[in-house]
């Protein structure tokens, strides 16, 4: 009953550790969860930082640009015009090429066959021929919707300008703001909204003559960008064509300078061509990283993204230690607690079982004490009232009475040499002895031929000297107990005892012709208390004692007691002593 | 800038124009070229020349570890120390950790310079269009303490990272020279891309070397550092107007635009020397007279010495006869055969690309072509140097016929014509840095 209610209680501790292991667990999980989504919500913050750096340069480089263009006086004849941008072209280190256009779709600058310019003319042929609007598509096939002046203001405006009549300022029209028409080309102030979208809403400035507006175009997978001037009063399209490459190469600078070791951030096309990182150079080693983050430059530059790696790695790094010594001290708890409680059961198991042995050992002590007391007091009563006269029957009375007594002298030995040994108490005075003169000795001085009368005992040696260094007492309680086993649980067999001389010991060994020992026991016979057959009723007296008293005795001298089956059937108890010199 | 020694009054520049020939056939339409020559006067001694802006681009990526590494190190130091405390210096390493390892500053501390120098080790890849950026970042710290601003890169591998086609990298060797910013381009062994390193040169008024062995690095910045220093003028804007029904076709072996009449020619710098420009016009057919004004060209530049924009111009007059053994003689040796050799440059560099594309058969045509030219004015003019580019034309073509053009070969070849072209455009250019 008691060790199940100790397995019930230790299968609760499990489920419960097992639980709080559980239940801690997933808490630190979602700990972990929601610190590294704030890592990657840190981590974006960085690129968008970084994004904003190059937004603002690039701003910074292209705006002035377009001012200048917008500056040029607006009465200029169409051949002054392509005089000033051509000088605009060959001095600004941003500009590769300008052109003017009309609205009856002539281009009337560039017209020379030079390559570059052949090439501008075919870039924009879309433009140029009417095919797209410049006022709303972006790029080859794409179409966004800008912000032109409203279209009912521009056939007004046309209307008013071909009647000779001042143009009148703008209804609101889609997404356009309108300037008072006394605002000069200086006073503009040229700004765009950046959607997240990536498709500009072109919110843009402009006087009822002239707007700008800069068109991003793609054309064989590379970002080209027009900076555009709309002369509405003179029906001219006019403006420059931004050097990209030149303007990317002055963007190194607005990279982050202190970037974490194993982190890069990195200026990157739709293509993935790197135009800048952070560090600068190239590890041909590095491999594609994980944990890629990409935040759109925007419409000033676009289709092109700025590119983390590593962003957040050693928080996440830090993180990932943190939750692993989260685990651990868990894990240290859970087993902790288990452990603990395992100790703490099996200790009360051992406590409850031993408690059991010795109610068992009391319970077989007292038998055993009784048993012989009662022989004694009766063959003692019988001589005391001189009620046998039959001699000899005298004779085997006060043998037996000597014999109960020897019994029970070994029995309160054995239980006062494990009081003793128990404590730790017992001391050993060791004697060089000759066993092939201790043991005949031995034997005939407990008298077993009389005690065990079925149990004849015979002895021999391999040697005819065998000094072995032993308590001669402790050494007579082993083999005492050990014989005493033999006759009680071989009866009706020779009981042998042979001397083994080996170099540095001796084996004595006690072997019989009984049943043995079964096969589970034959590791427990020498544990305290522990009998084969542990009921009262039990056909052979006994306190469970003897044997590990007698191990305990033979390991105290340095030796060892062991027992092993017996070839052909029985018992071999074998006693190990050291020898002596 | 504090004046040098010389008196700038005596620093004087000067230009001229000259026709192929003096005597044209009358009555015909015909070509010509002229040569428009921009003599700048010398650098008297090293104190008085214009301040110099260099930065070196070095490749330290992991293909340059050893000799290579070691020699342009040594090449690097021997640069420096053409250069005097007027004159600003700065370092890009391309590699693994691309840094600017001297940022712009005054050659004052020589030695230091040299020890960041020497401490320089090779690993990782090449960004050039990173490396030439953060160049020209550091070029634009001193713009307006120095006057000649160069770039040098020295390379032996393709741009692996970045931007990295010859066409975009030409772009910003364009913008560059707009802000008066030349690149020279350093091509080591047989691994590097020529076309985008010469193009890269081209577009921004630069230099091209091509060093088949590292052992030649130093003797190449030695060369490069000579005509750097030779540089007198800058902010270079020739124009030509064609006068008289005359239509300017094309500039020969520089970049230039043309619009109707008038040519513009931006040159980055001009050397000590002539500078020269050649341009072919088409002369209408005209009556016989003596003399017709067919050109006017001036050159405004930024003078060295003065920093003063001055001005420089000339005019060309020809006739027109019907007398032909008169127009031949009265042909110009000097022009016709530079513009044979300008003629050839181009030629080898068209054959290069026809070769590349798989196009031997137009590349040997067009080899051909020009070397049989070269022979004919050889002997015409009995000059030696044109007969020796129309020998070794011949040993391209044969090349080119046997499909032999092995990559170090086209790499010379490429270096040549680019030099021809050069040599042709500067008297006294070298036109082909040799083996030590």
């Amino acid at each position: 009953m008691g060790t199940r209610r100790i397995l019930i209680t230790w299968c609760l501790l499990l489920l419960f550790t097992v639980l709080f292991g559980v239940l801690t667990m997933r808490l630190l999980n979602r700990e972990q969860s929601r610190l590294g989504q704030a890592a990657d919500i840190a981590a974006r913050e960085r690129l968008e930082l970084a994004a904003d750096g190059i937004r603002i340069t690039v701003a910074g480089l292209r705006e002035p640009i377009l001012e200048e263009v917008v500056a040029l006086p607006k009465d200029l004849s169409v051949k002054r015009l392509v005089t000033e941008l051509t000088r605009l072209e060959r001095e600004h280190p941003l500009v590769r090429n300008t052109f003017v256009w009309n609205r009856n779709k002539v281009l009337l600058h560039p017209l020379s066959g030079e390559t570059e310019k052949m090439e501008f003319t075919n870039r924009y042929a879309l433009l140029f021929d009417g095919s797209v609007e410049w006022g709303a598509p972006i790029g080859e096939l794409d179409v966004a919707a800008q912000g032109p002046p409203p279209d009912d203001w521009i056939d007004e405006s046309r209307s008013a300008m071909t009647k000779g009549e001042p143009v009148q300022k703008p209804s609101s029209g889609k997404g356009v703001e309108a300037l008072p028409q006394s605002q000069s080309a200086k006073e503009y102030s040229i700004s765009e909204t950046l959607s997240q979208a990536g498709k500009p809403t072109g919110k843009r400035a402009w006087s009822p003559h002239r707007s700008t507006r800069w068109i991003p175009w793609h054309w064989l997978d590379q970002l080209y960008q027009l900076g555009v001037v709309f002369d509405d009063e003179r029906g001219l399209v006019y403006g420059v064509e931004l050097e990209t490459f030149a303007l990317l190469s002055r963007l190194h600078a607005s990279l982050p300078k202190d970037v974490e070791e194993g982190t890069t951030i990195s200026l990157q096309d739709r293509n993935g061509v790197i135009i800048h990182r952070a560090p600068a150079g190239v590890d041909e080693s590095e491999s594609t990283a994980a944990g890629v983050l990409r935040v759109p430059v925007g419409p000033l530059l676009d289709t092109y993204q700025m590119v983390g790696t590593g962003l957040g790695r050693g928080a996440e790094q830090s993180q990932r230690l943190s939750l692993l010594l989260s685990w651990l001290q868990v894990a240290t708890f859970m087993l902790a607690i288990l452990g603990t409680g395992s100790l703490l059961l099996w200790q009360a198991h051992r406590n409850l079982r031993d408690a059991r042995l010795k109610t068992g050992f009391v319970s077989n002590v007292s038998h055993e004490l009784k048993t012989p007391l009662t022989t004694i007091r009766m063959y003692a009563e019988l001589l005391g009232e001189n009620r046998v006269k039959d001699p000899e029957k005298r004779e085997r009375y006060l043998s037996t009475i000597v014999r109960e007594s020897q019994r029970l002298a070994r029995l309160v030995n054995n239980v006062l040499d494990f009081g003793r040994l128990e404590q730790e108490r017992r001391n050993y005075q060791m004697e060089s002895i000759d066993l092939l003169h201790y043991l005949p000795a031995l034997l005939e001085s407990h008298n077993f031929a009389e005690t065990h009368p079925d149990s004849p005992i015979d002895w021999s040696a391999d040697s005819d000297c065998c000094l072995v260094k032993a308590d001669p007492d402790a050494l007579e309680q082993i083999l005492l107990n050990v014989i005493d086993n033999a006759c009680k649980y071989a009866p009706d067999s020779a009981v042998t005892i042979t001397v083994e001389d080996k170099a540095d010991h001796a084996l004595v060994h006690v072997l019989d012709r009984g049943n043995g020992v079964p096969g589970a026991h034959a590791r427990k016979i020498f544990d305290k208390f522990h009998r084969v057959d542990d009921s009262l009723t039990s056909q052979q007296a006994g306190s469970g004692l003897g044997l590990s008293i007698a191990r305990r005795l033979a390991r105290g001298m340095g030796g060892d007691l062991s027992y092993r089956d017996r070839a052909g059937g029985g018992s071999d108890f074998t006693v190990r002593l050291g020898k002596s010199g | 800038m504090a004046a040098g020694k010389i008196d700038p009054a005596s620093f004087s520049f000067s230009c001229a124009v000259n026709p192929s020939q003096r005597l044209f056939s009358a009555n015909t339409k015909t070509t010509a070229v002229l040569q428009v020559v921009v003599n700048a006067p010398n650098v008297a001694s090293p104190a008085n020349r214009p301040a110099v802006n260099l930065c070196l681009v070095l490749d330290g990526s992991g293909s340059m570890a050893g000799s290579k590494l070691d020699q342009a190190k040594k090449a690097a130091i021997e640069a420096l120390h053409e250069l005097g405390p007027q004159d600003w210096f700065s370092l890009i390493v391309l590699g693994k950790q691309m840094e600017t390892l001297v940022p712009s500053q005054a050659v004052t501390d020589v030695a230091t310079l040299e020890s960041k120098i020497r401490a320089i080790s090779a690993d990782g890849g090449t960004s050039l269009f990173g490396g030439l950026s953060r160049a020209a970042t550091e070029i634009r710290r001193n713009m307006d303490r120095a006057f000649v601003h160069r770039i040098v890169v020295l390379s032996d591998g393709a741009a692996n990272e970045g931007p990295s086609s010859a066409r975009l990298l030409e772009r910003l060797g364009v913008s560059l020279l707009k802000e008066n910013i030349s690149v020279s381009t350093v091509g080591i062994g047989e691994s590097f891309n020529e076309d985008l390193l010469t193009r890269l040169a081209d577009k921004s008024d630069g230099n091209f070397h091509f060093a088949e062995r590292e052992m030649q690095l130093p003797g190449i910045l030695k060369t490069e550092m000579a005509d750097l220093l030779q540089i007198v003028a800058q902010d270079v804007d020739l124009n030509v107007e064609c006068l008289g029904g005359v239509t300017p076709v094309k500039v020969l072996g520089r970049n230039g635009s043309i619009t109707d009449n008038f040519v513009n020619i931006p040159m980055n710098q001009l050397y000590a020397g002539d500078n020269i420009a050649l341009i072919e016009v088409l002369l209408p057919p005209n009556a016989p007279s003596s003399t017709t004004t067919i050109a006017n060209a001036w050159a405004d530049f930024r003078n060295g010495l003065t920093y003063k924009v001055e001005r420089v111009d000339a005019q060309t007059q020809v006739g027109f006869s019907t007398n032909q053994n008169a127009v031949q003689r009265s042909e110009v040796p000097e022009v016709k055969k530079a513009t044979y050799l300008t003629n050839a440059g181009l030629a080898q560099e068209q054959a290069l690309q026809y070769y590349a594309s798989g196009n031997s058969k137009d590349a040997w045509t067009v080899l051909n072509r020009n070397s049989d030219a070269l022979e004919r004015a050889g002997n015409r003019y009995q000059d030696s140097e044109l007969r020796q580019q129309s020998a070794q034309l011949r040993q391209v073509e044969e090349q080119v016929e046997q499909n032999k053009l092995d990559n170090v070969f086209q790499k010379q070849m490429r270096n040549d014509s680019y030099n021809l072209k050069r040599s042709n455009n500067r008297a006294g250019y070298p036109q082909r840095q040799s083996a030590p």
